[in-house]
């Protein structure tokens, strides 16, 4: 991550839009590592994003249900 | 026979000397008591301890064995809980000051099958706060310490299920699973530690971290005694949407100890550059799959795909966004009652929009994918557990839970895979190094064949803490 000045600010607005959409009040050291948090986490998604394209890949919810057609099994 | 000599046998033999009557389980529910007093002001493993409630449990063991009518392998021998499982008339907190005062009506069902089978509940155990906290030495759920060294964490968020275990507090534990809380705090305190397979033991009743991840599993001093506990309380429920029907086979019966011609897959991945590992920890996962190889397994140096990689943010994604649906409105109108450093979870939940949800789901799916492709060609992977040996309480870096090692244990949680944590070896400065196995989906009885006979070649499970 950089510390590009736009990116932080875009950032810490992010994470005070998000707090204020779901009604949180944050203490200034919570706010900080929250903003930390969301800088990283935005990035891995952008790759995450990448990754899947726009394939039909179903969200899974229970793993076991993935396996369950031609996935191994034990026995 | 000294407390600590009772208390130190394995619960096969527990239970054998209950059926020899040999010993009652009143003399070492007793003994365990005692220990329990002496020790744990020190080592501060139990929130709760049921001391009546135990010797009356041991007092009903003790005529059953005595009429022929056991009700099965654990009746009589003494287990404690992670406090997280819901126990009928007791409070379970999750060790935060929200639950301080909640007492379930109900057991959880894996308490409920422990008690069928005749176990004697010691008591409940500390853990990191709704399992993702950050320990604390102070306050109302002070945390529990490393019997190893008592300064160092026992490991997270199963804390006190490891430290009672490997201090003999306990004959066995259970905890819960969301990104490696047994298979860690085993690895820290030098004995066993298991995942199941998703789906294959209930989490009805377990105070929840994260509804799609959470898996309650067995920690105890040896492979056979995790059998044992994992027999008790495997099968489907139909009160967890997530419980899978599947045959259970009999997992003590069937530890072998051979595993020649199993085809073991040690990923790349988990090794520098990828991830930074200790030395020490680099040492003993080299060692340990020498140790395999020398049985006869075959060791294959491999590279999963890509996508892998992500497994640590996925779950981090998913489980912050179901720790704060969960919690959204206490975390909105009683904060103050959240510890300050678990509060950051539920908030880091409230970042994430549906769309970041669904693609964390999507990429669970492929990365699924990718690993049952992998597992049609092995029987097994094997992975160090941790990147090191226990952490200074200053050092525990859990804050940052980002951090790319995690991604040791979280693929298992997101791709539902069993995965065991086994003792492989100790640092220089006398701290126990685990080595984690995981098999495929229901694949509980390669897994535990396989880490018993590591056991066995290895013996480091007889290793016991200085306390």
């Amino acid at each position: 991550m950089t510390d590009n000045a736009d990116e932080i600010g875009l950032a810490e607005a992010e994470v005070r839009a998000a707090m204020a959409r779901a009604g949180l009040q944050v203490q200034p050291a919570q706010f900080e590592r929250l903003v930390a948090a969301h800088r990283h986490m935005q990035s891995r998604l952008a790759e995450l994003r990448s990754q899947l394209d726009s394939s039909i890949v179903p969200a899974l919810v229970f793993p076991a249900a993935a396996w369950r057609k031609g996935g191994p099994r034990d026995e | 026979m000294s407390d600590a000599e009772l208390c130190y046998l394995s619960i096969a033999t527990l239970s054998g000397a209950y059926r020899a009557r040999k010993l009652s389980p009143l003399e070492v529910t007793d003994a365990f008591l005692r220990r329990i007093e002496a020790l744990d002001g020190q080592l501060r493993a139990y929130t709760t301890l049921l001391a009546e409630q135990a010797r009356e449990a041991a007092r009903q063991s003790e005529q059953r064995w005595a009429n022929g009518a056991a009700l099965g392998p654990l009746d009589g021998v003494p287990l404690a809980l992670k406090d997280v499982f819901d126990t009928a008339g007791i409070r379970t907190t999750a060790n935060s000051p929200l639950y301080a005062d909640r007492v379930p009506e109900t057991d959880a069902a894996v308490v409920a099958r422990l008690r069928a089978g005749g176990a004697v509940i010691l008591g409940k155990l500390a853990m990191y706060e709704f399992s993702l906290g950050v320990p604390e030495l102070e306050g109302e759920f002070p945390a529990s310490r490393n019997p190893w060294n008592l300064e160092r964490i026992p490991g997270g968020s199963s804390s006190g299920s490891a430290a009672a275990v490997a201090a003999a507090l306990c004959s066995g534990s259970f905890g819960s699973d969301t990104g490696g809380s047994v298979r860690g705090p085993a690895s820290y305190c030098g004995i066993v530690g298991m995942k199941p397979t998703a789906g294959l033991v209930s989490r009805n009743g377990v105070v929840p971290l994260a509804w799609t991840l959470d898996q309650p599993g067995p920690l105890a001093r040896t492979v056979e005694d995790t059998a044992m506990l994992l027999q008790a309380v495997a099968g489907y429920d139909a009160d967890d949407p997530g419980s899978q029907q599947v045959a259970i086979p009999d997992y003590a019966s069937e530890l072998s100890g051979q595993i020649a011609g199993m085809r073991i897959a040690a990923p790349a991945n988990f090794s520098p550059p990828h991830i930074a590992l200790h030395p020490e920890t680099q040492r003993v996962f080299g060692e340990a799959l020498d140790v395999l190889r020398g049985l006869g397994a075959q060791v294959i140096d491999i590279e999963l795909p890509k996508i892998v990689a992500m497994a640590t943010e996925i779950v981090l994604i998913i489980g912050t966004c179901e720790t704060f649906a969960m919690l959204e409105q206490d975390v909105r109108t009683r904060p103050h009652k959240l510890g300050r450093n678990f509060i950051g979870v539920p908030l880091a939940g409230a970042l994430y929009t549906a769309a970041d949800y669904i693609q964390a789901l999507r990429g669970r799916t492929l990365i699924c994918r990718e690993m049952a492709k992998v597992m049609e060609s092995f029987d097994l992977l094997a992975l160090p557990t941790l990147s090191s040996p226990a952490l200074a309480f200053a050092d525990e870096p859990l804050r940052s839970s980002w951090r790319p090692t995690t991604l040791l244990r979280r693929l298992f949680s997101l791709t539902g895979q069993p995965a065991i944590s086994v003792p492989a070896g100790m640092s220089d400065d006398g701290l126990p190094i685990g080595v984690q196995l995981a098999g495929r989906m229901f694949g509980e009885r390669h897994l535990l064949a396989a880490a018993h006979a590591f056991e066995q070649a290895t013996g480091w499970h007889r290793m016991r803490p200085p306390i």
